[in-house]
Order: C-alpha cells, then sequence, then structure tokens
C-alpha cells in the first residue's frame, strides 16, 4: 500500500538519512554487516560452531573410520549440508506468485486517489502519471519474472558450483580413507578364537576316543 | 539390524529438515531406500539420506518445468488472441494442467473445457504444437532448470560412489571373513585325513 507523506515531507526524510552514520549498538552493527550477504557460502566454516560437525564426527568414528578420516568426511559431509540447506531455504523465501501481481490497476488508482486527496493542491497532474510509470514498470516486471518455477530457476542456478564442489568431497574423502573397521576386524577376530578353541577341543575329543 | 536399532540411528542422524508438506514426500523416499540396505552403518544412512534429498530435488525441479510449460501454453494460447489478461492465463493454465495430466475436464467442467477447446479451435492448434511453441517460449528458463536436475544427478553421482566405497569395504570384510572360514574348514580336513 502506498503511503500518503507528502513530497516535501519524503525529500526532507531523504536529506536527514543521508547525514546518518550508521548503527551505534553493537547488535546494529552485526544486523548491518550481512546487509550484503545473500548465503554466506563462500565464508570459510568455523566446524566447532556448526551444530552437526560434532554428531557427525563422533557417528562416523564409531562406524571404524580413524580419526583423520572421520574428520575428513564429516567436514565434507557438513559443508555439504549447509550448501543444501541454503538451497532450500532460497527455493522456500521466493514468494508465490498471487503476491507479486497484487499491483491491479484499481488498486494503484485508489492509491493515487488517495495520495491526491491529502495534498490535492500540491501533487501535479506529472507527478501522479509519474507515479503511475513507475508502478506500471514494476508491475511489467513482475509479469516479466513470471511463476514461482521461472523465478526459482534463475535463482537456484548460482547454487550450482558450490554444490559441485560439496558433493565431490564427500564422495573423495569416503573413497580416500583407508576405511579398516577395527570393530568389524575385532568381531571376526573374536568369532575366528571362538571358531579355534571349538575346532580344538572336538580334536581333543576326536584323539582321546 | 534389527527395526529398534534402525530407528534408534535414524533420529540421532536426521541431517535433511524439511517443511511438513515437503518432508513427508521426502520420508517415503528415503525409507524406501533404506528398506534396500541389510545393515546400513551410520555413514551409509547419512548418505542414503543425502541420496533422497537429491531425488526429491529432480522430482521437485521436474514438477517446476512442468509448471512452466503448462503457464506457458496458456500465456501463448491468450496472446494469439491478442489480449493479456491474468486471469484467463491462470484458468487456461489449470485447464491445459489437468487435460496434461489425463482428467476428464470435459465431464467434470463442461463449460471451461468448451471455452478452451474453442479458443484451441480458433486458432487452429492442438495441445503438441501448443507445448512445442510454449517451450519455444519459455527456453532459457527450462535450461536453467535443466542445468539444475543434471547437477543434482551429478551430486547422486558423487553420494553413490561414496556409498559404493563404504558398502564395498564391508563386503570386502565379509568375504575375507568367509574366506578365513573356508581356509580353516579346510585345514581342518586336512587335519583329520592326516
Amino acid at each position: 500500500m502506498l503511503s500518503t507523506i507528502s513530497p516535501e515531507k519524503l525529500l526532507a526524510n531523504r536529506n536527514n538519512a543521508k547525514l546518518s552514520t550508521g548503527p551505534k549498538s553493537k547488535k546494529g552493527k552485526q544486523t548491518v554487516a550481512k546487509n550484503a550477504t545473500s548465503h554466506g557460502l563462500s565464508q570459510v566454516t568455523s566446524y566447532a560452531d556448526e551444530p552437526l560437525y560434532s554428531p557427525l564426527l563422533t557417528l562416523i568414528t564409531q562406524d571404524g573410520f580413524s580419526a583423520s578420516d572421520s574428520e575428513a568426511i564429516a567436514k565434507a559431509l557438513t559443508d555439504y549440508r549447509k550448501v543444501m540447506d541454503a538451497y532450500y531455504d532460497t527455493y522456500m523465501a521466493i514468494p508465490p506468485v498471487d503476491s507479486a501481481y497484487s499491483l491491479s490497476p484499481s488498486v494503484i488508482a485508489e492509491a493515487i486517489y488517495g495520495m491526491a486527496e491529502g495534498v490535492r493542491d500540491s501533487v501535479t497532474s506529472l507527478e501522479i502519471r509519474q507515479v503511475i510509470k513507475s508502478l506500471d514498470s514494476e508491475r511489467i516486471k513482475e509479469q516479466k519474472q513470471g511463476l514461482t518455477p521461472m523465478r526459482n530457476a534463475t535463482h537456484m542456478r548460482r547454487f550450482m558450483r558450490y554444490q559441485r564442489k560439496a558433493a565431490a568431497s564427500i564422495s573423495k574423502a569416503i573413497c580416500h580413507s583407508d576405511n579398516i573397521k577395527p570393530a568389524v576386524l575385532s568381531s571376526s577376530q573374536k568369532n575366528k578364537e571362538k571358531r579355534n578353541k571349538q575346532i580344538n577341543r572336538q580334536r581333543d575329543e576326536y584323539r582321546s576316543n | 539390524m534389527t527395526n529398534l536399532n534402525q530407528l534408534k540411528k535414524l533420529t540421532t542422524l536426521r541431517t535433511v529438515k524439511l517443511q511438513p508438506k515437503h518432508q513427508a514426500q521426502f520420508d517415503i523416499v528415503f525409507e524406501s531406500l533404506l528398506s534396500e540396505m541389510d545393515t546400513p552403518s551410520a555413514l551409509s544412512i547419512v548418505l542414503i539420506e543425502q541420496i533422497a534429498e537429491c531425488l526429491f530435488w529432480i522430482k521437485q525441479h521436474n514438477n517446476d518445468k512442468e509448471d512452466i510449460i503448462c503457464y506457458a501454453m496458456g500465456e501463448e494460447l491468450v496472446n494469439t488472441l491478442g489480449f493479456l489478461d491474468e486471469d484467463h492465463v491462470e484458468t487456461l493454465t489449470h485447464t491445459i494442467k489437468q487435460v496434461l495430466q489425463g482428467h476428464d475436464v470435459k465431464t467434470t467442467d463442461p463449460e471451461r473445457y468448451a471455452r478452451f477447446k474453442a479458443i484451441m479451435d480458433k486458432r487452429g492448434m492442438t495441445l503438441s504444437t501448443l507445448r512445442a511453441k510454449a517451450m519455444l517460449a519459455r527456453m532459457d528458463k527450462i535450461d536453467d532448470l535443466d542445468a539444475i536436475i543434471s547437477r543434482h544427478i551429478q551430486n547422486l553421482r558423487h553420494l553413490q560412489k561414496g556409498l559404493d566405497a563404504v558398502d564395498i569395504k564391508k563386503r570386502m570384510l565379509k568375504r575375507l571373513d568367509l574366506e578365513i572360514q573356508q581356509l580353516t574348514q579346510q585345514n581342518d580336513a586336512i587335519d583329520h585325513q592326516s
């Protein structure tokens, strides 16, 4: 919905905003620091802060991988999850098409009428035409962008290079690991010992008979 | 592995978290993939989860592609008649989608079908010619989605490669174990003979 603010007040607000020196509080500074971040996938990952990393590391180590292999695999999986979570969030964040087409001509007319009523003397027909033009160009832009799937197609492409890197590092980490499973080996060793004992016992019985 | 153990592992390892409407769809694929494994390790379960996610995305993007084509077909029909009305595009897209999905629109909504048929006849179009035109008009978006789908297939290959490596090593150990058992038995048999 359009605001009914007068052009003079709008101009004054804009001029005042130019004098701003930015946020002062720590929280405000932290917020604006993220203004230019769209997905943050290029940042260096601090694995210790990742909630998924340590449970994954524990489970992979329990599977019998060596400490260094477990670490490499857990890191690769954490990176992959980071990419895929950002992918899903971006996919879901694109608004449905209905909201994009909300600016119907009647809404525009109503808004202009409302604006003109408040400041009838100061709003010229040229200004109204300019507002109509800008709203119309916005509408055309939205129409060009089209349905949500169309916008998805454009938005999701930028994740491809991150996915390529993350997926390749998973297979690399797993295939290059010397996965000698102590757990499996120890169980087979135990079985072997048990079998040998049984065989020896049978042999002794056979000989004694 | 018992079902109880599998469930226990699953609850500790859920790495893919989706919204409820997608989660149910994802779970079906995941559980069917998991049921194919005999004794999955923790890492295998994580990898299967990622594979299921790739399959989910491939399906999702294929649906997106179909939506784009259907919408473009509606737009194409409306454009050829020389007017662009959003409501018309929406209605026509809905009808086209239903016709393509094999719904009997002719019986369920004869009025809407008659309107759709009249427009088609007026322009001398069939569904296949309309589809071809629509695809041509939205080729850039379809190309984008094809590239994304192909990326997911490649991701799937990488994950499958990792899963195979985990699984093959396990099988190799099993095989070695069986070979040792066989050799012990042979050795035992030789002992008895002597």
